[in-house]
C-alpha cells in the first residue's frame, strides 16, 4: 500500500523557521520514518510570493534527482503581458510530464473568479487536479469556482478543525471536489465521519510539509475506523486516480 | 507484531506495551465541533491504547462552572480507573474557586485542576485561592495557554514551586521560544503537547532543550482526533524512551500516586 503525500511544499523560502527542513535530503529519511513512498511536491516559496516558474523549475529538477519526488506545477494569473500566460504554464508543465498543480493566488483575491477563471477552465478541460489552500480560499469562494467549474476536481488542503459547519454543505453541492485533510483537519473522528458521508475517493493524504510533518496524519489514518481499501484510496490511491486521469491530448 | 511505537504508529495498533495516559481531554460538547458520547471517547481510548485519560468539563468552561464539575463527576464516575477529572476554577466566579475546592478535593477521581486564562490573567489575585487550594491539596495544574502567551503562568509557577504546573499548548503557532524560556527558569513547569497541528521538529526541538521528562501528552478530545495526537509522538524522531516519558510516565510521576493504571 503505497503512501504517497498530496500536499509537500519544498525548497526554500525567506520567512523559514531554521528548525524546518526544506531540502530533499532532508524530506526523504522523514519519509522513510513515517512510511511515506512519494510525495508530490510545489515550491514551497509560492506560498510567500515566490516566483512561480522559478518553483516550477525547482520541483522538476528535485523530482529528476529523486524519482520519489511528482512535481506540481504552481499556476499564477498574471497581469502583464510579458509574464506567462497560462497557456504558456500548462505547455511547461505537459513537457515536463507534471499532472497536478497548485494555485496561490495573492492573498485576498481568492475571491476574483473572473481572475482565475482561464486557470479553472484549463484544468477542469484537461482534468488537471488543481490543489488550493484554505487559507487563500473562503467557503464562499469555493463554491462559486465549484458552481462555475462543476467538473473540475478541485482539492482543498489546509481546512480547520472546525470547518465541518460549511464544508459539509459544500461537498454536498459538489461532487467533484476533493478533501486533503493535512495539516489540520483533525476533529476526532473526522476521516471516519467524512468517509461515510461522502466516500473515501473524496478523501486525500497530505501532511503540510515542511511546515507541518507527515506523522500524526498517517497515524490519524491508520488508527480510523476505516476498512483497509478505505485506508489505501486515502493514503495514495486517490492521488494516483487523479494523476492518471489527467488528459494532455 | 510491532516492536517500537513507531512501528505501532504506522501499523495503527493499539498500543500495549506502556502506560499511556491523556492529561488533556474534555467531557462535553462544543458548539463547533462533532459531539462524541462519552462511550465513544472510551471506545477510542481503547483502540488507540490509552489507559487513562483526564478530562476536564467543556460546559464548566463555557458557562456553569459548578453544575459543569457536577456533570464531570458524573461521566467520570462511570468509567473508574479509566477517566479522571479536573476541577475547572475560573477566576471570572471566583467566588465558586473555594467551594469547588472543597466539593471534589477529597473526590480520588479528581486528581488535578483546570484553570482558563478567559481575559483575566494567571496573575490576577482573583486566582490566588486556586493556587492556595493546589499547593495544600497536592494537585497539579493545567492551564490553557496560547501563542507563546502563558499569561503570567509561570510566574505564578515560580511562587509555588512545589506544585507542578502544565501550560497546554505548548508551541502553539509555532511559538516555541517562549515555551522553552518559561520552562527553562520553572523547574515545575511542564509542557503539556495537545495541540492541533504538528510542526515539523518542534518536538524533538523541545526534548533536545529541556529534556523529555518535562514533556506530558494529551489529545483535546473530543475537539481533536486522539489517533493523530498521540501519532505527534509516535512518529517522532525522538528515542523509545522519550516516547514512554512523554506518553505516560512522566504524568505517572506529575500525578503522584493519584492515577493508577490497570495493565
Amino acid at each position: 500500500m503505497p503512501i504517497i503525500d498530496a500536499y509537500c511544499g519544498i525548497g526554500p523560502w525567506g520567512a523559514r523557521d531554521p528548525l524546518l527542513p526544506y531540502t530533499a535530503e532532508e524530506y526523504l529519511p522523514l519519509m522513510d520514518a513515517c512510511g511515506v513512498e512519494r510525495a508530490l511536491i510545489y515550491g514551497r516559496a509560492v506560498a510567500d510570493y515566490g516566483w512561480p516558474p522559478d518553483a516550477n523549475t525547482l520541483v522538476v529538477e528535485i523530482a529528476r534527482a529523486h524519482p520519489r519526488f511528482i512535481p506540481a506545477f504552481t499556476l499564477f494569473a498574471h497581469a502583464h503581458a510579458r509574464e506567462h500566460t497560462v497557456v504558456q504554464y500548462l505547455d511547461e508543465m505537459q513537457a515536463a510530464g507534471a499532472r497536478a498543480a497548485w494555485l496561490w493566488p495573492v492573498p485576498g483575491s481568492g475571491s476574483l473568479l473572473w481572475v482565475h477563471e482561464e486557470i479553472y477552465a484549463r484544468c477542469e478541460e484537461l482534468r488537471i487536479p488543481l490543489f488550493i489552500s484554505a487559507l487563500r480560499f473562503g467557503p464562499d469562494d469555493l463554491d462559486k469556482i465549484c458552481t462555475a467549474f462543476p467538473r473540475l476536481r478541485l482539492v482543498l488542503a489546509g481546512a480547520h478543525y472546525t470547518a465541518d459547519h460549511w464544508l459539509y454543505p459544500l461537498f454536498r453541492r459538489h461532487a467533484e471536489l476533493r478533501l486533503c485533510y493535512g495539516h489540520q483537519y483533525v476533529s476526532s473522528q473526522a476521516l471516519e465521519r467524512f468517509t461515510h458521508e461522502f466516500d473515501a475517493r473524496r478523501l486525500l493524504f497530505g501532511s503540510g510539509l515542511p511546515d507541518f510533518s507527515p506523522g500524526s496524519m498517517v497515524g490519524m489514518a491508520q488508527y480510523a475506523k476505516l476498512t483497509d481499501e478505505e485506508k489505501e484510496l486515502i493514503l495514495g490511491g486517490n492521488l494516483e486516480t487523479l494523476l492518471a486521469e489527467v488528459c494532455y491530448a | 507484531m510491532p516492536e517500537t511505537l513507531l512501528e505501532y504508529g504506522r501499523a495503527g495498533r493499539a498500543l500495549d506495551s506502556l502506560p499511556v495516559i491523556d492529561i488533556h481531554g474534555h467531557y462535553g460538547a462544543i458548539a463547533h465541533c462533532a459531539t462524541l458520547s462519552l462511550e465513544e471517547q472510551v471506545a477510542m481510548m481503547d483502540r488507540v491504547g490509552i489507559n487513562v485519560a483526564i478530562l476536564s468539563s467543556i460546559s464548566g468552561l463555557k458557562s456553569d462552572v459548578r453544575a459543569g464539575n457536577d456533570a464531570l463527576q458524573a461521566a467520570i464516575s462511570r468509567y473508574p480507573g479509566r477517566l479522571y477529572g479536573y476541577i475547572y476554577l475560573s477566576a471570572n466566579y471566583p467566588e465558586f474557586i473555594e467551594g469547588e475546592l472543597a466539593r471534589f478535593a477529597d473526590d480520588p477521581a479528581f486528581v488535578g485542576i483546570k484553570v482558563y486564562q478567559n481575559g483575566i490573567p494567571f496573575t490576577d489575585p482573583r486566582f490566588d485561592p486556586a493556587w492556595r487550594g493546589a499547593r495544600e491539596r497536592g494537585l497539579p495544574v493545567l492551564a490553557h495557554t496560547w501563542g507563546g502567551n502563558l499569561t503570567g503562568f509561570d510566574t505564578v509557577a515560580a511562587q509555588y514551586p512545589e506544585v507542578p504546573f502544565i501550560a497546554a499548548h505548548a508551541g502553539s503557532d509555532f511559538n516555541y521560544r517562549a515555551y522553552i524560556d518559561a520552562a527553562q527558569h520553572t523547574p515545575n513547569l511542564y509542557l503539556d503537547l495537545t495541540y492541533s497541528r504538528e510542526h515539523t521538529n518542534m518536538i524533538p526541538h523541545f526534548v533536545a532543550q529541556l529534556g523529555a521528562e518535562r514533556l506530558v501528552w494529551g489529545s483535546d478530545i473530543p475537539l481533536f482526533s486522539m489517533a493523530q495526537q498521540i501519532s505527534k509522538v509516535l512518529f517522532a524522531p525522538i528515542g523509545e524512551a522519550e516516547k514512554r516519558m512523554i506518553l505516560g510516565e512522566n504524568a505517572m510521576r506529575v500525578f503522584g500516586g493519584r492515577i493508577r493504571v490497570r495493565s
